[in-house]
């Protein structure tokens, strides 16, 4: 019996034993090998005569180890997504792993045709991760701005352009899923960043537009500054305080004066509609809705010269269906921190009146942006805010009946906001 | 050879949280949209009843599960019964093997032979089935701790991608889309049933009219383990929901698990502490397959009345071997097989075979009782 057990044992280890060598063995397992395979750190797609135009900013590992081949963008073309990514893998001769990637950059052109068909292939397919981030380049060589992106070097740093700029540089950004999901909502609307390059000049405009309208535009856009602005003198400061008349978030700008083209702006926002592109909203539209993203926590904006930093934000929407009435509140409580008081006060200390005052400001500051957003969204028939979404989630049973009357969510609800912003 | 209260608690939790999460959601979601996690939810209520019963049965006979069948059903009822529970559980192996495969496919490594991942597979079920239940309760008790710590682990991770307001609205298309998931996918869910397996073989006295017994914490502990398990499984599968609910279309049972993975975003920036997570919690779904596996040899035994259990293992895992590889090489072809006219087999065992064992538990118990008291009576009257 226990020599039968002793064999038993024995067979077992010899079977154990088999199964991690064939583990090891290449004949069952073909190893992946580092170097027949390419890095890609960002994927553009744009428009092309032939249908889709891939690009990837790649990198090569060399065989042997040592550092990795410098990055390159390759670009192929095909009659769909799939058939211009393979096209890149033929061009290299190798398998380009594009889960790495950290921006998908879709271009201006092949963005107005509709994109979500395409972006919908590659998170089924699993080619791409679908939190990655996604970006409108508004110059028109999609190719140029992957060459930007290259000065970020690696994955890493280019995530984290995105969600530094977008805690700190007040603008809106969507992974690749919330931007599908939000294609697929009751409001239909859904955003993206719109990055400039240094080099760029049709972005930030108000996004497609002739170029003979430029004047009239700046000119517009002059007019629009001004009726946001306070008065100094006769502001809520009094005589004496500055007012927060330029909440300008930072924009990346550096390495100019030299030929390398980097991203200059990253606080536009592209505006689409059932996957269509209908519009690019500068820096000052998009910030209303920033304001609302819950996702921008701690964005830091100037008081003339002197820092605000917000650090927490809450966002609440409370909607209601009164009859034929539909009722969207949001209510925003934003704190700031304020370190720096040289250019407010000449003293160190501020009382506690002045501090209402600018507290007061600000959140008059805000609510006007996020009201010119909502201007903006009712001007473009984009529901960025996701108002009819919000309904049809909270309130389904009056926003069907709503909806068979032929009401519309964003235009005839009432939409009430309600700012407090504490600043310590 | 028996098992303790608490390795019989463990292995509750684990056969409860095994297969639910790697490939499950992802037909829920095709199935029932947003509102596949009530599905889920209805699921797994509906094995915290089958839990309930198990106890009952546990409770009330110390008799072995075929003892019961023999005994209850006669030796050819006995033997149908078997026969008919062996079809359900031979197309759960092959799923669960397939599971497994697919997952460390997907994760680890594209390029692995089929054949040689079932082998490995089949081996360990081999192994584990030439064993006593006290090894699978050992088993259970060191992978439950490491099982725990996952979920707890991959629930943190992912708590910043808990959306609530992405399920709403609940029930936008009606209750039929949950219950046609239930009828459906039985192969899929209630694998809880397979731990009938377990009557008379846990530590105790059998509980006696009147008197407390030694397994008076059985039911307690059976039912917090399982209740444990739901609210793990539901947690976990929430996030899922929320984030692919309105966009069930992305998703399919391959990229699930990947799904999964990305909730916890962080991982990106400090590591990806999800795949060994993963890995960790994977270990359930070899609990699964070692119970099934252990159940489906002894069927086999009962129903050829072999005694060679460690042969009787050897042929079945070198039999699910062939057959994985020449009909079901193709997972697409075995996961239709498993929602076709097989599931109602699944349904058998699943509903019918806990309560009969209740049952028969009751009406052998009772007949126990009585004899005993005739016998008493009879003695009394003697002297």
């Amino acid at each position: 019996m226990k020599k039968r057990k002793a064999k038993l044992r024995w067979i077992k280890i010899v079977v154990v034993l088999g199964l991690f060598l064939m583990l090891l063995s290449p004949l069952p397992v073909s190893s992946p090998q580092i170097h027949m395979s390419a890095l890609s750190l960002a994927i553009g797609i744009d428009h092309s005569e032939h249908g889709v135009k891939a690009l990837a900013l790649v990198y090569l590992p060399i065989v042997g180890g040592g550092p990795l081949y410098a990055g390159d963008v390759v670009e192929a073309e095909g009659q769909n997504i799939a058939e211009a990514l393979e096209n890149i893998n033929i061009l290299l001769g190798r398998r380009v792993e594009y889960m790495h990637s950290g921006i998908l950059v879709l271009g201006k052109e092949y963005a107005q045709n509709g994109v979500i068909n395409e972006l919908e292939h590659l998170v089924i397919t699993g080619t791409v991760s679908p939190t990655i981030n996604i970006a409108l380049a508004t110059t028109e060589d999609t190719r140029a701005f992957l060459e930007a992106l290259n000065e970020y070097s690696n994955r890493m740093t280019l995530t984290n352009l995105f969600k530094y700029t977008v805690s700190g540089a007040l603008s809106h950004s969507n992974t690749l899923l919330d931007f599908i999901k939000e294609t697929h909502s009751a409001s239909g609307a859904s955003m993206m960043s719109a990055f400039e390059l240094s080099g760029g000049s049709d972005a930030g405009e108000g996004g497609i537009t002739n170029e003979d309208d430029e004047e009239e535009e700046i000119e517009e856009e002059h007019e629009k500054k001004e009726e946001f602005s306070y008065d100094v003198e006769s502001g809520p400061f009094g005589p004496g305080m500055v007012a927060p008349t330029e909440l300008d978030p930072i924009a990346l700008q550096f390495g100019e004066g030299n030929d390398r083209t980097l991203i200059k702006d990253v606080n536009n926002t592209a505006i689409f509609k059932s996957g269509k592109l209908v519009n690019i909203w500068t820096g000052e539209e998009s910030r209303g809705i920033a304001w609302v993203d819950k996702n921008t926590t701690a964005a830091i904006v100037f008081l003339r010269q002197t820092p605000l930093k917000m650090n927490r934000k809450k966002v609440r929407v409370k909607t209601n269906i009164e009859g034929d009435k539909a009722i969207y509140n949001l209510r925003l409580d934003i704190r700031f921190s304020l370190s720096d008081l040289r250019f407010i006060n000449n003293g160190p200390l501020l009382s506690e009146e002045e501090f209402k005052k600018i507290e007061e400001a600000a959140s008059l500051k805000i609510e006007s942006e996020i009201k010119r957003a909502y201007l903006a969204s009712i001007r473009d028939e984009a529901d960025v805010f996701l108002i009819q979404d919000t309904f049809f989630r909270r309130n389904n049973r009056g926003y069907e009946r709503l909806k068979k009357d032929g009401f519309n969510f964003l235009n005839d609800s009432e939409f009430n906001i309600e700012v407090k912003v504490r600043i310590s | 050879m028996t098992i303790s209260v608490k390795q019989f608690s463990f292995l509750i939790f684990l056969t409860m949280i095994g297969q639910k999460l790697i490939i499950l959601p992802a037909f829920l979601m095709a199935s029932s949209g947003r509102d596949g996690y009530l599905t889920l939810l209805v699921m797994m209520l509906l094995e915290l009843m089958i839990v309930a019963l198990i106890m009952l049965s546990i409770k009330r006979t110390d008799k072995s599960f075929f003892e019961l069948l023999d005994k209850g059903l006669g030796k050819t009822g006995g033997r149908i019964v078997a026969i008919v529970m062996l079809v359900a559980m031979f197309v759960k192996i092959l799923l669960v093997i397939t599971v497994i495969r697919i997952f460390f496919n997907s994760i680890f490594e594209q390029n692995l032979r089929d054949w040689l991942s079932i082998a490995a597979v089949c081996f360990l079920m081999f192994f584990i089935a030439s064993k006593s239940l006290r090894g699978i309760g050992r088993m259970g008790e060191i992978i439950f701790p490491l099982c725990v710590f996952a979920s707890l682990a991959l629930i943190f991770l992912s708590f910043r991608n808990f959306k609530p307001l992405n399920l709403l609205p609940v029930l936008h298309n009606g209750y039929s889309s949950i219950f046609s998931s239930l009828w459906i996918y039985p192969l899929w869910f209630l694998d809880i049933a397979i731990m009938v397996i377990f009557i008379g073989q846990v530590k105790g006295r059998v509980l006696v009219q009147g008197g407390a017994g030694d397994k008076k914490h059985l039911m307690k502990a059976g039912l917090i383990a399982a209740g444990a398990a739901v609210i793990l499984t539901m947690l976990l599968s929430l996030v899922l929901f929320m984030n692919f609910g309105d966009a069930a279309h992305l998703l399919d049972y391959r990229t699930n698990v990947s799904g999964l993975m990305l909730f916890s975003r962080a991982s990106y920036r400090y590591g990806r502490y999800d795949i060994p997570l993963f890995c960790l919690f994977i270990l359930s779904l070899f609990i699964v397959l070692g119970l099934f596996f252990f159940s489906f040899t002894r069927h086999v035994s009962y129903v050829i009345k072999a005694k060679n259990h460690t042969l009787v293992a050897a042929i079945c895992a070198a039999a699910i071997f062939l057959i994985l590889l020449i009909f079901f090489n193709s997972e697409h072809t075995l996961f239709s097989f498993s929602i076709n006219w097989i599931r109602f087999f699944a349904h058998f065992n699943n509903i019918i075979v806990p309560v009969l064992i209740l049952v028969l538990s009751i009406l052998i118990s009772k007949n126990l009782h009585e004899k005993h008291k005739l016998e008493q009576v009879k003695l009394l009257t003697e002297d």
